[in-house]
């Protein structure tokens, strides 16, 4: 540990000789600060004042003009103790678990506003989630619910025993038109690419043979997108020794491999757009992320320090965060992918408790929420929606994750 | 450990500031290099952390370590200083890229620590090239001593995976 600390020590050293600190460090800081500190309390009390004045001017207005105010939304404090109805068709809609209601789901829109609740007829699991498509018009079951195989359910929250979970799943996404069950599956020693809607399954093309059972295929292959509403295609990932070595884009019409690309040593894992348009190749501290456009080959490097968590549901932003290295990210931010502004930002205490969700063709995401540390298996959540334009929107009420 | 002494009101704000934050100076610039590796943004950002410690001198009247409370506001600093220049956007033709190049003059370790995420970089130069003792390395790092030396020891496995440390 010694020669460590020494050789640790000595490349710091050799780091910092280059650029030794200015000279009269200490006297001239200390005269800049106090020079500063004189001159922006004006700024600060000239602005602090013009704060309070247009503070005072809006609630001027606001009382004026109270009589003529007109309610536009339906009023937003739900308690998901609520049963808010059947959820309508055709809208767009994130569902959280609600904590006093075991299997009950309350559906909110991309406003905030509760629109309705699904009642499952027997609560899942604890280790079962309730995995939406992506509008929320449709949901599968992971786990022991009512057996290995898990469910999939309809809009009203219903089983749809037409459309059954396939045997010998080893992973299952929707597709991005929340009508298409995308799935990789060992059939008789192969592993096969297919898609699922309701009262038909198509085997799209064998991605792996099993050789040896007992050897595996050489690591795990795994989805990371499948589209329907844009382009065919899904995009398929082999994890080798708990990294990405390889991708392929394969059309979902045909089984043909479109692209094929190795992942560069040091990425620590991917994710696709839902439309599998671009993939992100998030960096350990030896490389660049990088945001790839899969049809051209074209990449965006951005800084080492941040991952890609998710890309909203029109491509033009994505969800980034510093912290992932150190757990849960509790920090993070909306970046449009075309300027590198950053759109919005949560640096507000509390951690991700699982993925963005991204609006269906829009730009807003849902986050949820939790108490940092809070590693209970359904802790309590919180939901904020934050939106393109830089707004948010808090959803009031505590819920579970569905 | 280094403790903020008591000071006399009566003292200039000025002189205050450079008792208790003066001599931490250039060990905040040297810190600020180390996750910036740019002296100009160093600069920069020890100087707009040494405006907010003017502002919040109050807050190191209570016995904390004068340097570690003072390298903290300059991480703090830094963070946003790296979250400001992300977007070093640089559009590459091809998905493959050439290997990167290697600076023949520095070792592998130093290589190593120069790919450092600079979230493990910071305990690793609190510690071995400040000489900050874990409680201190803890304080500006927000964690306990234990937290801090598991921090150090996580960081310098990264460096030498083979490594068996015994802190």
């Amino acid at each position: 540990m010694n020669d460590l600390r020494s050789e640790i020590r000595a490349e710091f050293e050799r780091e910092q000789s280059a650029f030794p600190p200015p000279g009269h460090l200490r006297p001239r800081f200390v005269h800049a600060v106090s020079s500063q500190a004189q001159a922006r309390p004006h700024v600060q009390l000239a602005a602090a004042f013009a704060v309070l004045l247009m503070a005072a001017l809006i609630v001027a207005a606001l009382v004026l003009a109270r009589p003529a105010l007109v309610p536009t939304t339906p009023a937003a404090t739900p308690t998901a103790t609520r049963d808010y109805g059947p959820p309508p068709a055709g809208v767009p809609l994130f569902y959280v678990g609600d904590p006093r209601h075991p299997g009950w789901y309350t559906g909110f829109d991309w406003n905030g506003v509760p629109r309705g609740t699904i009642k499952l007829t027997q609560p899942l699991g604890d280790a079962s989630n309730l995995v939406q498509a992506p509008d929320g018009s449709g949901f599968f079951s992971s786990g022991k619910v009512p057996d290995d195989s898990g469910q999939t359910l309809d809009r009203l929250g219903k089983a749809q025993s037409s459309f059954p979970v396939p045997i010998g799943i080893r992973q299952l996404i929707w597709a991005d038109d929340s009508r298409h069950l995308c799935s990789v599956a060992f059939q008789n020693g192969n592993l096969w690419l297919s898609w699922h809607v309701p009262s038909f399954s198509q085997n799209v093309t064998v991605v792996a043979k099993e050789p040896d059972p007992a050897r595996g295929i050489g690591g795990d292959i795994g989805l990371v997108a499948c589209s329907f509403q844009t382009d065919q295609r899904a995009i398929l990932v082999r994890d080798y020794g708990l990294r990405p070595t390889e991708y392929w884009v394969v059309g979902l019409g045909d089984g043909r491999v479109r692209a094929h690309a190795n992942v560069p040593v040091g990425i620590i894992n991917v994710v696709g757009s839902s439309d599998g348009q671009y993939l992100a190749e998030n960096a350990s501290s030896a490389k660049a992320t990088r945001i790839v456009e899969l049809s051209t080959g074209n990449a965006t490097e951005i800084d080492p320090s941040l991952s890609v968590l998710e890309f909203s549901g029109d491509d033009k932003t994505v969800v980034v965060t510093p912290g992932w290295s150190a757990g849960f990210p509790t920090v993070l931010e909306g970046i449009e992918l075309a300027t590198g502004k950053v759109l919005w930002r949560y640096d507000g205490g509390e951690e991700l408790a699982a993925f963005p969700l991204a609006e269906p063709g829009g730009g807003s995401f849902e986050l949820t929420l939790k108490q940092a540390g809070d590693q209970a298996l359904h802790a309590p959540i919180h939901v904020l929606i934050e939106h393109a334009d830089g707004t948010s929107t808090a959803v009031p009420g505590t819920f579970t994750r569905p | 450990m280094q403790r903020a002494v008591a000071v006399s009101v009566s003292r200039g704000r000025e002189a205050e500031f450079d008792d208790l934050v003066g001599p931490h100076l250039e060990a905040g610039y040297r810190t600020a290099l180390a996750i910036l590796r740019d002296p100009d943004e160093a600069h920069d950002a020890v100087q707009e952390a040494a405006f907010k410690a003017w502002r919040r001198l109050d807050q190191l009247r209570d016995g904390r370590s004068a340097r570690a409370w003072f390298v903290a506001i300059v991480a703090n600093q830094c963070r946003s200083t790296r979250r400001g220049r992300w977007w070093s956007v640089l559009r590459v033709p091809q998905v493959e890229r050439g290997s990167s190049e290697i600076d023949a003059s520095r070792t592998d370790l130093g290589r190593a620590l120069a790919r450092l995420h600079p979230d493990d970089r910071l305990p690793l130069f609190l510690h071995f090239y400040l000489d900050m003792p874990f409680e201190e390395v803890g304080d500006v790092l927000g964690l306990s001593a234990a937290g801090a030396k598991t921090r150090v020891y996580r960081a310098a496995k990264k460096l030498r995976p083979d490594l068996e440390l015994t802190l």
